[in-house]
């Protein structure tokens, strides 16, 4: 009896030993897939303007991009895999909360606002599927940022006449999302755990910002295309808002570099004082300063207008030289 | 009453013998394990801190914070006058936000801009740049908290073109990572 007692004793210790020894294993396996990944889009960042790739593991992952951002935005900006531990990134990725595949798609994308401020990264899965649903007044639009997606993307351009709940319901079984984008119009599709919906409005006459609706939710907003495609792949509002906002501070950053370059540029040199520098200084001031917020996006652009003509002017000047 | 035999109890004692070296010794073998286990985990922890600065050396010079730009295109070559911004942003004591941003970018690695050719007097410069480069050539972009008091501190480095704003002047230089481990 009591060497019985004693042996279960052993067995559970050595059983309970193997279970966490068998954790830590995935576990680590997990947090070094995370932080490979992380690496690589880094290194995908020194592409001049875009760049897309697919990843391949061999065996099914489940990777969590801002997983649980919608319950506090502690949790902004960080990738996790299976049970590892999550990587805290400081890059702009754009991507579904949940990704359970064998591969996924990466697709880079230089940010210019209107300097280079960084790289947008873009990912999803083979399983994942999106429909660009296009009306009249947007067709040109959609099938320009139709064309300029990478083709390995899980992508389908429609009409919205040709949308309804049984293509939805179809395309449902066939796919672990399916997400329907919509231009302007919305077709009438239920909501769920498998089917998406966005709502895109351009702000009169111009192609590049606007807002956004998901899922019928609460409106957003959105300054380029760059961020457009980032509302396109992100699985959610406060997922899309992390890494917009991510993008917005990197933006500030930046300009506060080109504000400093610009107080170092001496203001004079042979051939007569620069005019120009104090104009750009005023407009990269505002980019660093201002907080850029759903009431005032729209204005940015008077901004950006002028800081790029000030600097083509400096460029074009003999007393200047160009600040970007 | 219960008795057991003498022959009994010293075959119970030589069992719970056994079985206490039986356990000791299996005890001894996991911590073996588990101090070897920890030691490749050490190991695949300074593997990816190496891919890390590999990987950071790679993608400093592409930076936006750093890159020449001419009218929004990006050229292979790194912006003095950008360096001595950037430098100043992200070591402004007035404000930390810069500091806390790019510690998340640069983690434990210093990163340290060293001019080449023109040569030029060993030592740090100004934010100016008027005295570049007969007085200076050494630019410390980045030190992370983790300098003071580490245990190992490992360097690589790449060639990299610098180029003067002012005088349109190309030199060269080198970027070094320095890992602080």
């Amino acid at each position: 009896m009591f060497v019985a007692i004693v042996g279960v004793v052993i067995l559970g210790f050595f059983i309970n030993i193997s279970r966490q020894q068998f954790q830590l294993g995935s576990f680590k396996s997990s947090t070094e897939i995370a932080a490979t990944i992380d690496d690589a889009l880094e290194a995908f960042s020194v592409a001049p303007e875009q760049a897309d790739k697919n990843f391949d593991f061999g065996r099914s992952l489940k990777f969590y991009v801002n997983k649980n951002a919608d319950k506090n935005t502690n949790f902004c900006n960080q990738l996790s895999v299976d049970q590892g531990q999550a990587v805290t990134y400081s890059k702009i990725i754009f991507a579904p909360l949940t990704l359970e595949s064998n591969s996924i798609n990466i697709w880079s994308k230089t940010w210019f606002f209107p300097f280079k401020v960084g790289s947008f990264f873009y990912i999803s899965s083979p399983r994942i599927k999106y429909h660009l649903v296009y009306d009249a007044s947007t067709e040109i639009n959609v099938r320009q940022l139709y064309s300029e997606i990478p083709r390995r993307f899980n992508f389908e351009l429609n009409s919205i006449s040709t949308i309804n709940q049984a293509l939805a319901n179809s395309e449902a079984q066939n796919f672990d999302l399916v997400k329907f984008i919509f231009f302007n119009s919305q077709a009438n599709i239920a909501v769920n755990d498998k089917v998406n919906t966005l709502k895109v409005t351009f702000d009169p006459g111009s192609d590049r910002q606007g807002t956004l609706e998901f899922n019928s939710g609460p409106g957003t907003f959105f300054l380029t295309k760059e961020m457009l495609y980032g509302a396109i792949f992100a699985g959610s509002k406060s997922s899309y808002e992390c890494s917009r906002n991510l993008a917005l501070t990197k933006l500030k950053f930046v300009a506060g570099v080109y504000s400093g370059k610009v107080d170092l540029l001496p203001p004079s040199n042979t051939e007569g004082l620069c005019d120009k520098y104090s104009i750009i200084n005023e407009n990269l001031r505002v980019l660093k300063d201002t907080q850029i917020t759903q009431s005032n996006y729209q204005n940015i652009y008077s901004n950006i207008n002028t800081l790029t003509a000030a600097n083509r002017e400096a460029a074009g000047s003999g007393e200047c030289v160009a600040v970007f | 009453m219960l008795q057991f035999s003498k022959k009994a109890q010293v075959e119970l004692i030589e069992m719970i013998t056994i079985m206490v070296v039986i356990v000791v010794l299996l005890l001894v073998a996991v911590f073996f394990y588990f101090k070897f286990y920890a030691g490749t985990i050490t190991k695949s922890s300074e593997e990816l801190n190496q891919q890390e600065a590999e990987v950071l050396l790679t993608s400093i010079t592409s930076m936006p914070e750093l890159q020449c730009s001419l009218e929004s295109e990006n050229k292979f070559c790194i912006d003095l006058y950008k360096v001595s911004a950037f430098r100043g942003l992200v070591n402004d004591p007035n404000d930390q936000s810069g500091k806390q941003y790019y510690s998340n970018i640069f983690k434990n690695k210093g990163i340290v801009i060293k001019s080449i050719y023109p040569n030029s007097n060993n030592g740090e410069c100004p934010s100016q740049l008027i005295e570049y480069p007969t007085n200076c050539n050494t630019w410390i972009i980045y030190t992370p908290g983790k300098a003071q008091g580490y245990t190992k501190k490992s360097t690589i480095s790449t060639v990299v073109s610098l180029y003067h704003p002012i005088t349109k002047q190309y030199g060269i230089g080198k970027i070094v990572i320095e890992d602080y481990s």
